[in-house]
């Protein structure tokens, strides 16, 4: 019965066999220490035989060259006298001592420690200490186990459910190398990087959450052995191309490789969602387009305006006489219409900035993810998550550059914002209206050229905005004008 | 994860016979009482002799239990151990672990119980015909005239580089994790200069093992002693001192590393380098590219120069990478300069755009004027 240790009490607990996985290492390894003290118990019986026999002969001896051949009355009564309880426990005794003397120098050499040890948890594994046998290990269902054999081989075990048996017998040759937890597991680090054109950038916070491609022990025991022999793989895989290194070691270089390579490629402007510098034009292109576009809808929209200026009249008319009755409630139900592209509604076509060939932030993280998970995949881990904050310049004077440029920005935001698009449209309607009433009074007939000339002036304006001709009023009090 | 070296020393072994001793004085005087007092005769000297044997049995017996399943390659070897403690000699116990032995010193002068693991192989040499022998994992007992050389660890390794490794210890990955940070100094980076005389720094991120396959020699990281051999090709052995592989491996790498990444960036400017285009692509790709197949050998079997090299040291690289960059303080001033005009750009353009919006809204009161002032002069007839 192996006696097991726990925490330093002496514990003995007989450890079923249904519970061994490897029962026939065991039961080897149980047998090699029963022969042992069969063979000790052998030469101990064999022994004190020998003695007893050595004793009563050299007595028998001494009695005959003394008193001539005794009787064999005598030499049972010698016999009786050497071969009682208390020599026996004596001699016995004396051989014990002995026994244990021999085996208590080998202890004291340190040669001999071949005691069974305490079942081990994988979780006292991972502190450190990396035992060897004899012993049990639990091989738990979260963890892999690698033992080396000094044989020149590794054992992998894999996890078993808590149903099946979960004790390995592992021998005082071999010795668990390493663990690897199948549970997801989590990294944080910072990384360091330069862009295309050379800028040191910092990535202060990476997250990233993994797990080994091999997956915890379920209750499906044909899913489980029917994917054993791909995971023996996996697993082999996975020590041979790691090899001195540790998954959190993986996962680091993986991601500084990763994230160096793709920074590689994006200059500074890129990764700020600016336009590069050669398309600089594209952008100046794209605001020259949207102006000309506002400024073709207004000419558009006062024009038609005023075209059916009779048309709008009418129909307040009929609204104001229609609102007059009493509302009856609505007879239908409103209908959502999308809008018509029409020279009221959609007339000026938004640029799509978005959609540019400046690669955002979000397209960048993307980018990392799937080449990270590519990188780890060769490692056979799971990339389970990839967590990126905004990157940041590490050098001071760029932060600075950087800074400047948000406050010129936001400045220009503060002046945009103070004076308004209507103040300024108010203000230039004034103006050009006075303007052209201070010609108009200047109109005088001794003034005819001057006249003719700021009408003149008047009408290639009307042109240029198309303007529609004006009618004479009839009845001013339709009219409503502007 | 680096190994404490313990401080080598054999176990000072004191005769088996010196327990024994006080027990058989012992058996002895009870024999000479007990013979004294009653007619019983014995044997004293025999019986003694009987005791001896019997505790050497029991020795055997323990020895045999402990040590019949070791692996010892040299089936003799069990004979030998079990000759050395029951005769007292003195031996060092020493383990090799991950390319690692757990001792400081070679310990030519004393015998050597030595288990390898599977991950590891350990070098001798023999004192009398100063040959190398190169022996798999396994348990071994040495004797006095054979030194242990060197430890090799089998499997693949993975080294920034350069390595910050002093005369005789290696920078462990421990220490390295995190070096590509921005206080790295010059010093930690393989230095070259562009073509236009800048010079460039470049850490490398490198796999490699020795140019064994995986599995071969019966061995799950692969072992072959003529690849290992030539590990110690070229090198001089100290008295005294236990040779790494792993540093001189490391050295050497660093070493046609240094002069491939300096022959690839010298033809290359340093705009080249770092563009300052946005539509213009880094050199660096091309130049990782050209080291990549300088240094790896081609799975045709096809090498170049420096993975002949490599491959005459006994190793073979896997996979080499940029890890980071360092430029000089010039540079990053010229770079920041450069980025200076392209910041002032962006807010031209943001005012640009906020002045042709001013314009346009002018325009726009300027068109509602002419309209009023049309509309008055209809209204005035």
């Amino acid at each position: 019965m192996p006696i097991l240790m726990n925490k330093g009490k002496q514990v003995k607990m007989k450890i079923p066999a249904s519970s061994i996985i490897n029962l026939s290492a065991y039961q080897h390894y149980r047998s090699q220490q029963q022969k042992k003290w069969i063979a000790a118990i052998l030469l101990l019986v064999l022994l004190l035989i020998l003695l007893f026999s050595l004793i009563f002969d050299r007595t028998i001896q001494a009695q005959e060259a003394a008193g001539g051949l005794l009787s064999l009355d005598a030499q049972t009564v010698i016999f009786k006298q050497i071969v009682n309880p208390v020599s026996i426990i004596l001699v016995v005794g004396s051989l014990l001592v002995t026994g244990y003397a021999a085996i208590r120098y080998l202890r004291l050499q340190g040669i001999c420690d071949q005691a069974l040890k305490e079942t081990l948890e994988i979780q006292e594994i991972e502190t450190g200490t990396f035992p060897s046998g004899p012993g049990f290990i639990n091989t738990g269902v979260r963890n892999i186990l690698i033992l080396k054999n000094y044989q020149g081989y590794l054992r992998i075990l894999r996890p078993g459910h808590p149903a099946q048996k979960n004790l390995f017998f592992f021998t005082a040759v071999e010795k668990v190398d390493q663990t690897i937890n199948l549970q997801p597991q989590h990294i944080s680090m910072r990384i360091f990087c330069r862009t295309m054109d050379g800028i040191q950038v910092l990535f202060p916070s990476v997250q990233i959450e993994y797990r080994f491609m091999v997956n915890t022990p379920s209750n499906n025991l044909r899913t489980s052995s029917g994917n054993s022999a791909t995971d023996m793989e996996i697993i082999k895989t996975y020590l041979y191309r790691k090899g001195s290194l540790g998954d959190q070691e993986i996962i680091r270089f993986s991601s500084e490789l990763v994230f160096a390579q793709i920074m590689r490629s994006l200059s500074l402007d890129a990764l700020n969602g600016e336009t590069p510098s050669r398309e600089k034009k594209p952008v100046d292109e794209k605001i020259t387009r949207q102006i000309e576009s506002i400024r073709r809808y207004k000419i558009n929209a006062l024009s038609k305006h005023w075209r059916n200026r009779k048309i709008l009249a009418e129909r307040a008319e009929v609204s104001q006489k229609k609102l007059r009755k009493p509302y009856a409630g609505r007879t239908h139900h409103k209908l959502l219409h999308s809008l018509q592209k029409s020279l009221f509604t959609s007339a000026v076509s938004h640029e799509n900035w978005e959609a540019s060939p400046v690669q955002s932030f979000s397209l960048l993280e993307e980018k990392l993810r799937t080449a990270l998970q590519e990188k780890l995949t060769q490692f056979n881990i799971l990339l389970l998550s990839l967590q990126v904050s905004s990157w940041q310049p590490v050098e001071s004077m760029v932060k600075q550059k950087i800074s400047q440029n948000q406050g010129k920005k936001a400045e220009l935001l503060l002046a945009q914002k103070k004076t308004g698009n209507r103040q300024i449209q108010q203000a230039a309607r004034q103006a050009y209206l006075d303007i052209l009433h201070e010609q108009s009074l200047f109109t005088s007939p001794n003034q005819m050229n001057h006249s003719f000339s700021s009408t003149d002036q008047v009408l290639i304006k009307a042109k240029k905005y198309r303007i529609p001709p004006f009618t004479p009023v009839k009845n001013p009090l339709k009219d409503k004008g502007l | 994860m680096q190994r404490r070296v313990k401080k080598s020393h054999s176990k000072k072994t004191m005769s088996p016979l010196l327990p024994l001793l006080p027990i058989i004085l012992v058996i002895s005087a009870l024999q000479g009482i007990i013979a004294i007092f009653s007619g019983i005769h014995f044997p004293i000297l025999l019986i003694d002799l009987l005791f001896v044997l019997f505790y050497f049995c029991i020795m055997l017996l323990e020895l045999w239990g402990v040590y019949q399943d070791r692996p010892f390659k040299n089936k003799n070897d069990l004979f030998k151990l079990i000759g050395w403690i029951i005769t007292a000699r003195s031996y060092a116990s020493i383990q090799v672990e991950n390319g690692a032995p757990e001792i400081d010193r070679p310990l030519s002068r004393q015998r050597k119980l030595i288990s390898i693991d599977p991950a590891s192989a350990a070098a001798f040499l023999k004192k009398t015909d100063q040959q190398i022998q190169i022996l798999p994992p396994g348990v071994y007992c040495i004797d006095k005239n054979t030194t242990l050389l060197s430890a090799f660890d089998l499997r693949v390794q993975t080294a920034l580089f350069p390595f910050q490794g002093k005369t005789d210890q290696v920078m462990t990955i421990d220490e390295n994790i995190g070096s590509g940070a921005k206080s790295d100094s010059q010093s930690s980076f393989l230095n070259a200069s562009t073509n236009d005389s800048y010079q460039v720094g470049a850490k490398f991120l490198v796999r490699y093992k020795y140019d064994i396959e995986f599995g071969q020699g019966e061995n799950p990281y692969g072992f072959d002693p003529a690849v290992l051999r030539n590990v110690h090709a070229g090198d001089t052995f100290r008295a005294g001192t236990i040779l790494d592989p792993q540093l001189i491996s490391k050295r050497r790498i660093q070493q046609i590393l240094l002069s491939t990444w300096q022959t690839a960036i010298s033809q290359f400017s340093l705009l080249e380098i770092i563009p300052q285009e946005s539509v213009q692509n880094s050199a660096l790709v091309n130049i990782e590219i050209e080291i990549q197949r300088q240094m790896i050998k081609g799975k045709n079997g096809e090498s170049s120069l420096p993975a002949k090299q490599l491959q005459g040291f006994g190793l073979k690289i896997l996979s080499i990478a940029f890890h980071s960059l360092w430029l000089p303080e010039e540079t990053e001033i010229a770079i920041q300069h450069h980025w200076q005009p392209q910041a002032r750009q962006l807010v031209d353009t943001y005012q640009s755009y906020q002045q042709q919006k001013r314009e346009l809204y002018q325009e726009i009161g300027e068109m509602q004027a002419i309209y009023a002032y049309l509309d008055e002069q209809r209204k005035a007839g």
